[in-house]
């Protein structure tokens, strides 16, 4: 059949290649990048080396891309190129030993070796950053983080400053962090390997049993920051709106958009108004459902989430906590809140000398 | 489309078939109103819950993790319980291990209505209940008089063990749980939890921190437990052997509780 296989078959055939191709491409595309591009975008660079770790993963994509598209050009190009122009044409057997044929491999290969140099040094330069270095702290910002199933336990050294005290602070699936702070954490699990993500930092370290492992961060947007930024949108396009409605002078969406210009300078963000980012989880955070965001549900919304990593049993997809990065003054207010009268005791609570008993008059004997 | 029906012009058949339909439907949301749950909460509960408390709600070990049963629990309690799991008032006590596991898969019921569609589907549909196997050992009579002091577990649980309304002075009623289809090992445990301030109170996050300020209301979720932490601290403090004490409630709780109820008659 193949001998009676005219040049337009071929073309046919060629074309159809190419065209299943590039649809295959355009469909992955176009489910994958919207998503991958408005993830990437709603995640702010939080950490102070985010930066670096987002412009390693740039590097790698262009390189990487540069090559696949040359390459995918160059593959094409020469399946028309000689493809079978006779129906009686027989493959011709390269058997790659002339420079000439030679060069075609070994040409790109030192040219990829090249690129494959640059990014290893650029890695090794943002590894030493990250992970090899360690950036001095004072005490008091040394924290222990603890991975279980399926829970993460926050330990923070208390009022004395120093870990493994009576006073020590515990808080599950909540860190509570400072601003423009570096952050030493000692990461241990209590049974199985968990993974302590937080993506708005680009960190992501493996926890194992029996194995302390130390770490850093360093959280360079706070919450009021961000909450700060939302309003700023949300101001903008209020004054954007009033202005539109002022030349149109439609009355109706002057007063609503007055209306959400007040709320956004008294702290509140109005759907109407809302920034992209804010719009589009919106409805996830607005928890009362009355079509504004306040104080409380904005500061919940400014918070960033921790993730587990490693799959862990079955809840790990449920493994996750929430991190509010706090201005000075927000964190020393989240401190007093927690230290000293409810501090959970944890160590051997229940030998200690019987608890002053202290019924609440509810309940009478 | 004939479908063996005569008679009928092309829209009146149409119209029969959407009535036929409707009445589905509708049959179907009364049958759900009624019970108080739908198709997706057995699902759900068969894929998630059972892998851990089995699909008749007794519990299983699976490795060094015992679940407990929540077959024959009510509705109310259920309810009450997976709120306080859903916004940090139970298990998320560093030390609460088998409270964290829990705290964590309580995040699959993402809003009060599935939590209330669950808890329905829980209570009224999951009544087998657990052969007699008591694992805690415990001197009985001992265990009898704590039970009975009139100011501790007696005063709520009852002396059927089945719990009843108490009333708070100047507040109204609030309910204790049944304690009859409880595993004596898992009754052992949470007395622990609450001695040891790991159950009953709500935990220092967010969420917790509104959970705590609704306390003083005797309808909300977060009474009974803080009530019954303050309790253990009544009960308790003064045996010398707390542990042993706490066993010895227990022992007494499951034996005789079973004992009571016909289809246990036979066990000793």
């Amino acid at each position: 059949m193949s001998k009676e296989r005219s040049s337009t078959t071929s073309y046919v055939v060629f074309a159809a290649t190419v065209i299943t191709f590039i649809l295959f491409a355009l469909t992955v595309f176009s489910v994958v990048m919207p998503n991958r591009v408005t993830w990437m975008m709603d995640l702010p660079q939080a950490s102070s080396y985010a930066y670096h770790i987002d412009g390693l993963f740039g590097l790698i994509t262009y390189l990487v891309g540069f090559w696949f598209i040359l390459s995918e050009i160059v593959l094409f190009y020469f399946i028309f190129r000689y493809r079978r122009k006779t129906p009686d044409q027989k493959a011709e057997y390269v058997s790659g030993e002339e420079p000439h044929e030679k060069q075609w491999i070994s040409l790109p290969h030192i040219l990829v070796i090249v690129c494959d140099i640059v990014l290893v040094v650029a890695t090794i330069f943002v590894w030493y950053k990250v992970k090899q270095t360690l950036p001095p702290t004072k005490p008091e910002n040394v924290i222990k983080v603890i991975g279980q199933q399926w829970a993460w336990t926050f330990q923070y050294p208390g009022p004395d400053k120093v870990l493994d005290t009576d006073d020590d602070v515990y808080c599950v699936d909540e860190l509570h962090l400072k601003v423009d702070t570096v952050y030493h954490f000692k990461l241990s699990s209590k049974d199985v390997l968990h993974c302590f993500s937080i993506p708005a930092f680009r960190i992501k370290q493996d926890s194992v049993p029996g194995r302390t492992i130390t770490g850093w961060f360093e959280p360079i947007i706070s919450g009021e920051q961000q909450v700060a930024r939302w309003l700023d949108g949300a101001i903008n396009v209020a004054n954007k709106q009033l202005e539109n409605a002022g030349k149109s002078k439609n009355t109706k969406a002057e007063m609503t958009a007055k209306k959400a210009l007040q709320s956004a300078k008294d702290g509140k963000i109005r759907k109407l108004v809302a920034t992209d980012y804010v719009r589009r989880v919106f409805d996830q955070y607005d928890t009362n459902g009355d079509g504004v965001l306040d104080g409380g549900e904005l500061s919940e919304m400014s918070g960033y989430d921790i993730q587990c990593a490693e799959i862990c049993g079955i809840g790990h997809g449920l493994m996750k906590g929430r991190l509010y990065v706090h201005s000075e003054s927000e964190y020393n207010k989240w401190q007093a809140s927690v230290t000293g009268k409810n501090a959970i005791k944890v160590s051997g609570a229940g030998k200690k000398e019987a608890p002053s008993v202290s019924l609440s008059e509810s309940v009478p004997q | 489309m004939t479908l063996g029906i005569t008679g009928f012009t092309k829209r009146s058949k149409w119209a029969l078939w959407m009535a036929v339909m409707l009445s589905v439907v509708l049959s179907r949301s009364v049958l759900a109103a009624e019970s108080g749950y739908t198709a997706r909460t057995k699902a759900m509960y068969n894929a998630v819950c059972a892998v851990c408390h089995g699909k008749d709600g007794l519990g299983m070990t699976i490795g060094n993790n015992r679940f407990p049963v929540i077959a024959g629990l009510p509705r109310w309690y259920l309810e009450n319980q997976l709120i306080l799991y859903k916004h940090d008032g139970r298990g998320a006590h560093p030390q609460d291990k088998e409270g964290l596991m829990m705290h964590a898969m309580v995040r699959t019921l993402r809003t009060d209505k599935e939590i209330r569609e669950m808890a329905a589907y829980i209570g009224n549909k999951l009544k087998e209940k657990k052969p007699y196997q008591p694992t805690v050992e415990g001197d009985i009579k001992n265990g009898k008089k704590i039970y009975e002091n009139p100011a501790t577990c007696i005063r709520c649980h009852g002396n059927d063990f089945k719990g009843k309304d108490v009333e708070v002075p100047g507040q109204g009623y609030f309910k204790a749980p049944p304690l009859t289809s409880l595993d004596d090992w898992y009754m052992l445990s949470q007395l622990k939890k609450f001695m040891e301030k790991h159950r009953g109170e709500p935990a220092q996050t967010v969420k917790g921190r509104k959970l705590k300020l609704s306390q003083q209301d005797i309808n909300s979720p977060s009474f009974g437990p803080a009530q019954m932490q303050a309790m253990t601290m009544v009960a308790f403090p003064v045996e010398a052997d707390r542990e042993q004490a706490m066993r010895d409630v227990v022992a007494y709780i499951y034996r005789t509780s079973r004992q009571k109820t016909p289809v246990d008659k036979k066990q000793p």
